[in-house]
């Protein structure tokens, strides 16, 4: 009984908190214009859409609107996404099967359930950059190693910075973004093509410390 | 903030940004955790002595009193890289007394000693 309680359980011990992301970057962005309406509705949200009948398709007149539609888009899904500097909402794969299936183990079973599942920690991870703090939750998380892209935990503190209360807002980064004259042929993010814009203050750096 | 169950123990990570303007930051993240994960690259002697006053920094907090310190050397496949011993003198982890302080040369990459790591955090978890 024991054994198969822990064969049903094994496959737990490892979740993949990115799956969700994964999967949403595979998908190319065309599809989820044109997908089915049950696709759609469960991927990206579209309340304004009237019935799942009407293929309300819209075709963008310039790679700016198009640009503004893609980005509306991911930020309906990022909202829709549990969001990742709350820890008040527990991953799909948490403990839950478990206390489901065996509220009160039996004598025989409490010995491997004691064993597992009712220990918890709280880390903290610091280091310099680029020390391999990144890889190290990949190791630990996967048991594999993975190439970590370049400044992916400054990137999020860069959002954790507008939000605890950095000079510049979305907003107004959202308004300078769209200001500025684009090539048309590039659809994607703005971020070395375009020359700086003259109407940003100068002593207003985002990526300066708080 | 990233969650893992490994062997029946359930890690909260705080996966905390290393550049200098986030380092402030470290000590809000590190009040009330189980243990404070220190990684240095054991590979760039030059970063040492930076990665000691930061952490020596991080440790006077009188929030931190009596945290568990895990120190690990990352990157040890790379030639040149320190030894846990020298990696602990580096660091002086001598000087952070009134706490439990454990210092591993691992590496990320050929996966060697993340089992020690592992089992000190388990050992470690309430």
């Amino acid at each position: 009984m024991g054994f198969e309680r822990e064969r049903v359980f094994f496959p737990f011990l490892i979740f993949h908190f990115f799956e969700e992301e994964e999967r949403e970057k595979k998908k190319p962005f065309s599809l989820s214009r044109f997908a089915p309406p049950s696709l759609s509705a469960s991927l990206c949200s579209k309340p304004e859409e009237p019935s799942p009948n009407a293929h309300h398709v819209v075709v963008p007149v310039d790679a700016r609107l198009a640009a503004k539609v893609k980005k509306k888009r991911t930020r309906e899904r990022e909202k829709k996404r549990c969001p990742r500097w709350s820890s008040s909402s527990p991953p799909k794969c948490s403990l839950t099967p478990i206390n489901l299936l065996s509220p009160s183990p039996s004598p025989s079973s409490s010995l491997s359930f004691s064993l597992f599942f009712n220990k918890e920690m709280e880390l903290s991870l610091v280091g310099l950059q680029n020390a391999g703090k990144t890889s190290l939750v990949g190791v630990l998380a996967t048991g594999a190693f993975q190439e970590v892209r370049e400044g992916g935990i400054e990137r999020e503190f860069f959002f954790l910075h507008i939000i605890i209360g950095g000079q510049r807002t979305k907003n107004e980064r959202k308004k300078n973004e769209y200001s500025q004259p684009r090539p048309s042929s590039s659809s994607t993010f703005p971020k070395t093509t375009t020359p700086p814009n003259p109407t940003t203050p100068t002593g207003h750096d985002p990526h300066r410390g708080i | 903030m990233r969650k893992v169950t490994r062997g029946g123990v359930t890690i909260k990570l705080w996966d905390l940004g290393g550049q200098p303007r986030f380092r402030s930051m470290w000590e809000r993240y590190c009040r009330g955790v189980g243990a404070v994960v220190f990684v240095a690259d054991a590979a760039d002697p030059g970063s040492l002595d930076a990665a000691r006053a930061e952490l020596h920094d991080l440790l006077s907090r009188p929030s931190l009193a009596g945290t568990p310190l895990l120190v690990l050397g990352n990157k040890n496949d790379l030639p040149g890289a320190l030894a846990a011993a020298d990696l602990a003198d580096r660091l002086e982890l001598s000087r952070l007394g009134g706490r439990e302080v454990a210092a591993y040369s691992v590496s990320c990459k050929s996966q060697a000693g993340v089992n020690l790591v592992l089992d000190w955090l388990t050992k470690h978890a309430k």
